[in-house]
């Protein structure tokens, strides 16, 4: 692992929008994990294997499209600016198959993440992308436009300068009168 | 030059340490985050007070649980003796073992916790086997506090709780993470609590937006500059001034 990677430097090779499908090993995660449940195991596996068989990635420029679902479609889409938070988890099963669950938050009201992105073998690639694209982490402290400083002098020096015509003008006026 | 006995112990530690590694995948150094260049990002435990304090735990609820199985024990041989004598003798070290497991447990668990800070985000690691990582950036923290309950207090220890924008209570138990709200980053069991609150306060206070997904900071401020068009219609304002005959 190498530590002294840099922001905005990425994995190298690791290429997110050529990701549709998760790896087939999330499929064999879920069987393990529904037979884990015992005798429940086939109501658990199958909603995990229609979500399996359903689920589609497309991360493009500005964000994650995420969809799911045969009889309940769920389609999700979340831009990189508007994340919160980035969750990694791997539980002893997913760390021997190499999975991971990266939990993507937006600043939403839900105790459940906004999106939760499984069978993504490159789980840190992944969430070093998403980290370099979220807020705060380019430089976010806006520094003054060069010209802010000498236009306000000049403006100041102009309106000083229509103030004393003005005044001027007053005066000759007076003297008119 | 440690005792021979503390050298058998890390020596055993770190078997064990090798075994958790190779065969459960729990890694021993910290998590990485990436950080610009010449920056150097510090990893850090929780404070040495947080180990003293877990351990007090531990022996408060072992004694605990002894004397309620001792008492069971004690009940069991007066009412059936043979069968008081057979649950001592199977029961008694199927104790010592899980307690000298959470034993050590205690201490994996407490080296296996990381906190990790650059200068413009956070990432904390807990767990052993469902390992953990949170990220945020202090441009998303909405606030900060510090809580320390009394015998925390007399660890010397507390816990720093950082907060994002988000709702939500409870957590969801498949997805494997910890009890606390998901916008919620703990890290607890510093002995340097203030300092650390302190450390992200002036960080999140180098950030001028309100952390809610406006890019309010990346602008320059409106109405305190002058851009060149305002300027020239000022200098329009004052030809047309010079050039009106006087009347």
């Amino acid at each position: 692992m190498d530590s002294s990677r840099q922001a905005g430097t990425e994995f190298p090779g690791f290429d997110p929008t050529a990701i549709t499908r998760p790896h087939r090993r999330l499929l064999s995660y879920y069987v393990l994990a529904s037979l884990l449940t015992g005798p429940l195991f086939p109501f658990v596996f199958l909603p995990l294997f229609f979500k399996y068989e359903t689920l589609r990635y497309r991360f493009d420029a500005s964000g994650i499209a995420m969809s799911w679902g045969i009889l309940f479609r769920r389609e999700t889409y979340l831009t990189y600016r508007r994340i919160q938070d980035i969750h990694l988890s791997r539980n002893l099963l997913q760390r021997w198959m190499g999975l991971a669950t990266v939990a993507v938050q937006t600043a939403s009201g839900s105790a459940t993440p906004e999106m939760s992105i499984e069978g993504i073998l490159e789980a840190e690639a992944l969430r070093d992308h998403l980290y370099n694209r979220m807020r705060g982490v380019e430089e976010t402290v806006a520094t003054p436009p060069a010209h802010a400083d000498e236009g306000g002098g000049e403006a100041l020096a102009l309106l000083q300068e229509i103030r004393d015509l003005l005044r001027a003008r007053a005066a000759d006026r007076g003297d008119a009168r | 030059m440690k005792p021979p006995e503390a050298r058998a112990a890390s020596r055993v530690y770190d078997g064990v340490w090798g075994v958790l590694a190779s065969c459960f995948l729990v890694p021993r150094t910290p998590p990485t985050l990436p950080h610009r260049e010449g920056e150097v990002p510090v990893a850090f435990h929780p404070g040495a007070g947080y180990l003293r304090y877990t351990l007090f735990g531990f022996w408060l609820a072992g004694a605990a649980f002894v004397l309620i199985a001792l008492v069971a024990a004690g009940a069991l041989s007066i009412a059936e003796p043979a069968a008081g004598i057979i649950a001592l003798v199977t029961l008694g070290p199927l104790l010592v073992l899980v307690f000298s497991l959470i034993y050590i447990g205690i201490y994996i668990r407490y080296d296996a916790t990381w906190y990790v800070m650059n200068e413009r985000s956070l990432r904390i690691r807990t767990g052993l086997w469902i390992i953990h990582e949170m990220t945020f950036t202090f441009e998303n923290v909405q606030n900060v506090a510090v809580s320390q309950g009394p015998l925390q207090r007399f660890f010397g220890i507390a816990d720093v709780v950082v907060d994002t924008a988000g709702g939500g209570s409870a957590m969801n138990q498949q997805q494997g993470l910890p009890v606390m709200s998901l916008h919620q980053g703990c890290l607890s069991g510093l002995d340097n609590a203030q300092e650390v609150r302190d450390l992200i306060l002036s960080r999140l206070g180098r950030s001028r937006s309100a952390g809610l997904g406006d890019e309010g900071g990346r602008e320059p401020a409106h109405g305190r500059t002058w851009s060149p068009s305002h300027v020239n219609a000022l200098r329009e304002i004052r030809d047309a001034i010079r050039e009106q005959p006087d009347a």
